[in-house]
């Protein structure tokens, strides 16, 4: 019973987090609301008897990805956010594709069964290192890859464009 | 004389390359009159891209107290607690300084007693300003310790100078003619515990603040000032020393008997980081510390008996005429530019600050130093604001 | 004799009269008698907290509901949290105030003035609640709780003990690493939301440093992690029992060297100097929280030291064997907190010595070199295990000789810290400036 309790709490700031994000026009807070989300999945993971998805959740997404979205969010910002609100042919768009997505989405929910739901499962960290060692090799690789094509990129993209102080010299008589 | 040709930063707001992709915008940053680290009251707005400062423009004259024209007012005499206000961390040399440049211009002869105590006061009154320069530039780079430490030993200074003439800070002691009074019994004795005392906690400041990397870190190859940039901006004092050039006033004109003393002029030598970078310019104070001390023991071997003041009178009149006169403050040459018409007060008596020299090299060291790198700057130049905006 | 001018006693008025009045209650004729009591009072009333700890745990424990016990065990942990920021701060101000050769609060509390965490509080409370206009006000009054509540979240997993812990989670240590991230965030919202550009310059240096150096940290406790092969603190501090060689700094020169790398990056993950520089006292005033006033400062501060007692503790329980005694008597959750006090102390000492660094070179030590190297030990601790199997008895001889050196190299240090301790205390008048009156002339 106060499983059921906690879920809907989770739940409920989840869903709530999510719709503010959508309907927030100050882009900081939406980027809190987002961080907020976040850590409502990773309650919802805990709950779930996923502890380590839970933690690494809240390790990574919040305390790295959130960080660095934070980041951009407010470097890039300084004025009132530009308004964000869709016009009226966009939002008609927007409705119908959001529409069909959940018909493809609520059925799916319900046709999973109560037995389905996922089972405390012992000792889960060094689970999920066997499988992610044995079982998940490939995928395991492949994503480290990814996160490395990632880094280069980004350490190619954020170099240094600005001249250096010597490249440009110029000679005169006091400048001020 | 030849025309000085200078290296000047490029202005990066104007001229310099703009890049055409997604640019941070630049930030107005108001280090304002009230600051940790501005040394007094300086307002310097800042220009940053980011962390990047680009342009660094100082704004002076929060303590502008009009000195120079209330000298036109005063007698002589009355002026002197004026320049104690000057550069109150260095209040003797000031008094020196006004001192020396009214005598010069009245022909008054100083007996020797007085100037081995001149010598004495001035210098240790050096000691106690690079001491403060010293432990507020540790402060700024985040040692707090090295404050307190160099405090502890500035109020074993103060404490000599309290007995001696009363005051802590402003002094009033270099008077015209000489000193004010001579010394109480035993001072002697307890100057030479101090010197005793000081020369071994010099070692002490370098391993703790001046060998430390990460201090190195943070000031070696910073604020790199080449010796003709500094001559071109009128820097004196450590900020010129610091950038290699051997010139000190109290060698090069001697006042006051200091040809009878032995001491070296303390040099920098870029040994961590570049000739002329802040670290160069903090260590010339340690360096000068140190020699400073050599000076007052050899002045207390030296000293005389008799008189300590010459016979001047109350109201000093000084002969129409001019002098300028510059002396070598722990900050830099202070000079007195006295006009006399005759009478009592000064017709014009104009005050070379050396911190404001320094201060003046502030925007062209500054672009392309990061945010926190203009502390180190501000520190290592050592600036006073009363000497400044007088 | 000279006439050495005396300073006038300090004369209080008003508000901050009735302030000194408070906290230092009794007055001279009183501190006595109190003083001789204060000891005795403060045995009993140790005494009697354990003997109801005792009580409870033996006796009521099992018979109340779980969520009266885990309330009482938070409320423990609150109570234990707060104690800890209490002294945390005093501690600061004597211990800087010694290092700097001058002794620290003396009077609020007429005891080296150990009421003057209270006092300061109690200030703090009556400050006014000053907000700037142009903050962001949701963000600006969300942000201290944002850090602190992390921070305290942390001890929810912390063993002080086999069954000293509110919840023995399978990833405990995970998760203390996960609470302490978002700390970050709290601090990159204080500083956006104080609409000023010096605390945003503050924010944004703290999140570099912050995110940054969790990695280092996260990569040397793994190094320890794969020595134990579990993430569960508790199972970690058991495989330390039995004395100060078993601790895990001396299975391995690689966990020894991880040790070091953990305590400098969590001092970069606490903002303690030498990485204070989102706190830059002399450059942004107070950096991120340069707005905060009143409780609301008080709420970082708390944060601060809070966070600093945990990554302590982490480096405790993982490293320095826990709660296991060294000189192999009982354990108990008493050597746990002697220890975390004693890397507190630690840290204390390196920011009173050491100067600030510069945001770039912090970026450029963690990525450069601590990052490199922690990633080093990590791959050396992982090869250590491979070899450190009954298969291979040629290694194991060489590895107990190496457990054998650095257990000596770690006592010598100890040593040596002891001895030069004790050396400074013996000397102490010798060499601590000698204040006294003896350098005035005529004295």
């Amino acid at each position: 019973m106060l499983e059921t309790a906690v879920f809907f709490l989770f739940a409920t700031v989840a869903v709530t987090a999510g719709l503010a994000i959508l309907l927030s026009t100050h882009i900081v807070r939406m980027a809190y609301w987002l961080i907020a989300m976040l850590i409502s999945v990773a309650g919802l993971y805990f709950l779930m008897g996923a502890y380590f998805l839970g933690v690494i959740q809240v390790l990574v997404y919040v305390g790295g990805v959130a960080v660095l979205l934070v980041f951009g969010v407010m470097l890039t910002s300084r004025q009132q956010a530009p308004k964000l609100r869709p016009g009226p042919g966009e939002a008609l768009w927007l409705t119908i594709v959001a529409a069909v997505l959940l018909a493809g989405l609520i059925p799916s929910i319900l046709r999973v069964r109560p037995e389905q739901s996922a089972l405390v499962a012992e000792n889960s960290v060094a689970d999920i290192g066997h499988s992610l060692l044995g079982e998940f090799l490939g995928p395991f690789e492949l994503a480290s890859v990814l996160l490395l094509v990632a880094l280069l990129g980004a350490a190619y993209l954020a170099r240094p464009k600005i001249p250096v102080l010597g490249a440009q010299q110029k000679k005169g008589t006091t400048a001020l | 004389m030849k025309e000085i040709e200078l290296q000047s930063q490029p202005d990066l707001l104007h001229d310099g390359e703009v890049p055409s992709d997604v640019r941070t915008e630049e930030l107005v940053l108001n280090m304002g009159p009230q600051h940790p680290s501005t040394h007094g009251v300086l307002r310097v707005i800042l220009q940053t891209d980011g962390e990047l400062v680009l342009k660094a423009t100082p704004y002076i004259g929060y303590l502008h107290r009009s000195a120079e024209k209330i000298a036109e007012k005063v007698t002589y005499r009355q002026f002197t607690p004026y320049t104690d206000r000057l550069d109150y961390l260095a209040a003797m040399n000031n008094n020196l300084g006004f001192a020396l440049a009214v005598e010069k211009l009245g022909g008054i002869e100083v007996p020797p007693r007085a100037d081995y105590l001149r010598v004495i006061f001035a210098e240790l009154n050096r000691i106690a300003s690079h001491l403060m320069a010293t432990g507020s530039y540790g402060l700024d780079m985040g040692a707090f310790t090295p404050l307190i430490y160099c405090f502890r030993e500035r109020e074993w200074i103060m404490d000599l100078f309290e007995a001696a003439c009363g005051a802590r800070l402003t002094y009033s002691y270099i008077t015209i003619g000489g000193v004010r009074e001579d010394l109480p019994e035993g001072w002697i004795q307890k100057c030479r515990e101090f010197l005793d005392y000081f020369e071994p906690k010099i070692a002490e400041y370098n391993n703790l603040l001046s060998y430390n990397h990460i201090f190195i870190n943070r000031t070696g190859n910073v604020g790199i000032c080449p010796a003709e940039l500094a001559v071109a901006y009128g820097l004196t004092g450590p900020c010129l020393r610091g950038s290699g050039l051997a010139w000190d006033l109290r060698k090069a004109t001697p006042y006051c008997r200091y040809n009878e003393f032995e001491f070296d002029i303390s040099v920098g030598r870029g040994q961590n980081g570049t000739l002329g970078d802040c670290w160069d310019r903090y260590f010339v104070r340690i360096l000068e510390m140190v020699q400073s001390v050599r000076i007052v023991r050899q002045a207390l071997d030296k000293l005389t008996d008799g008189p300590v003041q010459a016979k001047v009178p109350r109201i000093v009149k000084l002969p129409a005429g001019e002098v300028y006169y510059e002396v070598e403050n722990p900050r830099g040459q202070l000079g007195f530019h006295l006009v006399s018409d005759g009478g009592t007060s000064p017709y014009r008596l104009k005050i070379r600050g050396p911190s404001f020299c320094n201060l003046s090299v502030l925007p062209v060291l500054a672009p392309n130093c990061l945010l926190a790198d203009i502390s180190a700057l501000l520190g290592s130049i050592d600036i006073v604001m009363g000497e400044v905006d007088r | 004799m000279m006439y050495i001018p005396q300073r006038p006693p300090v004369e209080y008025k008003g508000l901050s009269l009735k302030i000194v009045r408070l906290a230092t209650r009794w007055g001279p004729t009183g501190i006595s008698l109190a003083l001789r009591f204060a000891w005795g009072i403060f045995f009993a009333a140790v005494v009697a907290l354990v003997l109801f700890v005792w009580l409870v745990g033996r006796f009521i424990n099992p018979l109340l509901p779980w969520f009266i016990r885990d309330f009482v065990v938070v409320v423990g942990l609150l109570g234990f949290v707060c104690i800890v920021a209490i002294i945390g701060i005093w501690g600061e101000r004597k211990v800087s105030g010694r290092i700097q050769s001058r002794l620290g609060p003396m009077r609020t509390g007429h005891w080296h003035g150990w009421a003057q965490s209270l006092a300061d509080g109690l200030k703090f409370v009556q400050k006014e609640d000053l907000i700037p206009r142009d903050a962001d006000q949701p963000l600006f009054r969300l942000a201290p709780y944002v850090a602190l509540v992390p921070a305290f979240c942390a001890y929810l997993a912390l063993p002080f003990g086999v069954g000293w812990v509110f919840r023995d989670a399978d990833v405990s240590l995970l998760f203390v690493l996960a609470m302490l991230a978002i700390e970050v965030l709290g601090v990159i919202m204080a500083g956006w939301a104080s609409n000023s550009k010096w605390s945003l310059y503050g924010a944004m240096r703290e999140g570099c440093q912050l995110v940054s150096y969790e990695i280092p940290m996260g990569l040397s406790l793994l190094a320890a992690v794969v020595a134990t092969g579990s993430v569960n603190l508790i199972t970690l501090g058991e495989a330390q029992s039995g004395g100060w060689f078993a601790w895990l700094i001396f299975q391995n020169p690689f966990l020894f060297l991880a040790f070091f790398t953990y305590y400098v990056a969590s001092l970069a993950s606490c903002k303690r100097s030498p990485f204070d520089l989102p706190e830059g006292e002399s450059e942004l005033v107070a950096g991120f929280h340069t707005e905060y006033s009143g409780f609301r400062f008080v709420m970082f501060f708390f944060a601060e030291y809070v966070a600093m007692f945990a990554v302590s503790a982490l480096a405790t329980i993982i490293f320095l064997g826990g709660w296991h005694s060294p000189i192999g008597g009982p354990s108990s959750p008493l050597w746990f907190v002697l220890k975390s006090t004693f890397l507190v102390w630690v840290q204390m000492w390196i920011r009173w010595t050491l100067p600030r660094i510069r945001i770039d070179q912090v970026m450029h030590a963690c990525v450069k070199y601590l990052l490199p190297f922690t990633l080093l030990l990590f791959l050396g601790s992982s090869l250590w295990q491979l070899y450190d199997n009954p298969a291979h008895p040629a290694f194991k001889g060489f590895a107990n000789l190496l457990r054998g050196v650095l257990g000596v190299l770690g006592l010598v240090l100890l040593g040596l810290y002891f001895f030069g301790a004790g050396y400074g205390y013996y000397n102490r008048n010798r060499l601590v400036g000698q204040m006294a009156r003896r350098h005035l002339p005529g004295a």
